[in-house]
């Protein structure tokens, strides 16, 4: 479902992020992206919501090639991808229900339609009661649970989640994984960038790590192998 | 398109002008000031070109005849004038008739008039108007040369000054009016791009959501429309009814001033500032948005 062919990227300051990398996702598959800082992880996410394009090498996601893909046909490939990132991305000036109706209302989604949806992905991660409340009043895990609920909203074939448990101490960061598992088991592809060895450890999925742009690793049922 | 996302474009538009309160006020206050010059400039315009208009059309060429003139020899004279292209009118003026006016002209004071039917001392004339003001120094010189004339009177030099004022006055007015626009057009773009920037996380989100640029750009648009709307309203208000106290003023302390009052060309005018208005936000939103939001 996702190929990449040769790929690489070179941003206008001459950074190299990722160089040659060739890889292929299948549907339904669970994948952490690891390594170092700096290692391309991030740019790879982005090179898949197109955000940037590739200097070199193809990129094709359910059949598409994203290169040769037009700017106006763009926001529809995102929304069949659903984001969450490390710092959750939600508007504080909105509730919850508000902010995961967002998904919803900028996609032109009837009023209808948004209030059978909304509380429904609200109860799937756990926040059925907190529709009224501004995401300053959640906890971090509470917040990141919005951000999921925000992307599942849309019915995404594909989950890209960069660092999602980056500002949750371990525990809840254990509960947002049991999260993202049932939404994999479900049969929605997830994408997760992490430095989390512990939790790649022990979940024995397939690992992907990159260092220095290059993929050095492509494991099944890898772990993260952490020696710091 | 939904009813509900006309109703998100107008709550963000509205909320973004909420939120960026004193930069919304102030770029309404400049398109307002801009406006308010470009109208009374205007109409400063409209009514110096029709007071001169009227001034053009009142400027016309006095030919004294000599004393011994007979009545054929004026008729002739009449005759050959009213010949020339460029004369539109010729009029005889009897001395009586000439006594009758400067009469009329004293008002009141016309006793000091009386007695002097007997021995007229006013000449017989023949007054002249031209198509174009233009032509009335020439042909008065060329009128000099008639055997019968005495003296070729005219508005000499005022017209000429006319002129040059009241083209002057257009000059002055229409690169007002465009530096004042333009001026105006880039407040408004640097309002939108404020705006733009204080919401630029939200923008963020929507892109990651996958909101099309339209969707995305159009409250900004309509935020941009607001402000030249409202703009624009104020200035219409204040040319309104300033010029109307001003035509009543003038019309007590200077009624030989005749200032443009009617409707047919007051309502264009503020028809053409509210457009204006409109435009100049469109202008400048767009400005804004046109290089932001390609990704």
């Amino acid at each position: 479902m996702i190929q990449l062919y040769n790929v690489t990227k070179t941003y206008d300051n001459g950074v190299k992020a990722l160089s040659d990398v060739t890889l292929r996702i299948h549907k339904g598959e669970f994948v952490f992206l690891v390594g170092p800082s700096g290692a391309g992880k991030s740019t790879l996410t982005k090179l898949l919501s197109r955000e940037e394009l590739p200097s070199r090498g193809q990129v094709i996601l359910d059949g598409k090639s994203l290169i040769r893909m037009r700017p106006g046909e763009v926001p529809y490939l995102r929304r069949k991808i659903g984001m969450v990132f490390q710092d959750f991305r939600l508007l504080p000036q909105k509730t919850v229900f508000e902010n995961v109706a967002f998904a919803l209302e900028v996609i032109g989604a009837s009023k209808k339609d948004i209030h059978k949806s909304v509380p429904k992905v609200l109860s799937m991660v756990g926040l059925p009661d907190k529709a009224g409340v501004f995401p300053n009043h959640l906890s971090g895990g509470e917040q990141q649970r919005v951000s999921i609920a925000r992307a599942l909203v849309n019915n995404p074939f594909l989950i890209i989640a960069d660092e999602p448990t980056g500002n949750l101490d371990p525990e809840t960061s254990w509960d947002l994984m049991k999260l993202l598992l049932d939404i994999n088991l479900r049969g929605t592809t997830v994408i997760m960038a992490t430095h989390a060895c512990d939790i790649v450890d022990a979940l024995k999925k397939r690992v992907l790590e990159l260092t220095g742009g290059k993929l050095v690793r492509d494991e099944k049922e890898g772990a993260y192998r952490c020696e710091a | 398109m939904r009813l509900s996302t006309i109703n998100y474009y107008f709550r963000e538009a509205f909320q973004s002008v909420l939120r960026n309160s004193w930069l919304s006020v102030a770029s309404i206050g400049v398109v307002a000031v801009s406006l308010l010059i470009l109208g009374s400039s205007l109409l400063l315009v409209l009514n110096a070109n029709s007071i001169a208009a009227n001034l053009e059309s009142s400027v016309e060429i006095s030919l004294f005849l000599k004393e011994e003139t007979s009545s054929d020899e004026i008729e002739a004279l009449e005759k050959e004038i009213k010949a020339m292209p460029e004369v539109t009118e010729v009029k005889f003026v009897s001395k009586a008739q000439a006594l009758e006016e400067m009469k009329k002209n004293f008002g009141d004071k016309q006793d000091i008039l009386t007695g002097l039917e007997e021995k007229n001392p006013l000449p017989d004339a023949l007054r002249i108007k031209t198509s174009v003001v233009d032509q009335v120094a020439p042909l008065a010189y060329q009128l000099e040369s008639f055997d019968a004339v005495d003296q070729v009177r005219y508005g000499q030099g005022v017209v000429e000054k006319l002129l040059a004022l009241s083209k002057w006055v257009r000059t002055a007015g229409l690169v007002t009016m465009v530096l004042l626009g333009i001026a105006a057009v880039f407040l408004i773009a640097t309002t939108i791009r404020l705006s733009v920037f204080a919401r630029r996380k939200e923008v963020g989100i929507m892109k990651m959501l996958g909101a099309t640029n339209w969707f995305v750009r159009f409250p900004f648009l309509l935020e941009g429309m607001f402000l030249g709307l409202t703009g624009s309203l104020l200035a219409v208000v204040a040319v309104y009814y300033g010029y109307l106290s001003l035509i009543g003023s003038i019309e007590l302390s200077l009624p030989f001033i005749q200032l443009i009052s009617d409707r047919s060309l007051l309502v264009p005018l503020v028809e053409s500032l509210l457009g204006l208005g409109l435009v100049i936000g469109v202008a400048g939103s767009m400005i804004s948005l046109r290089k932001f939001l390609n990704t």
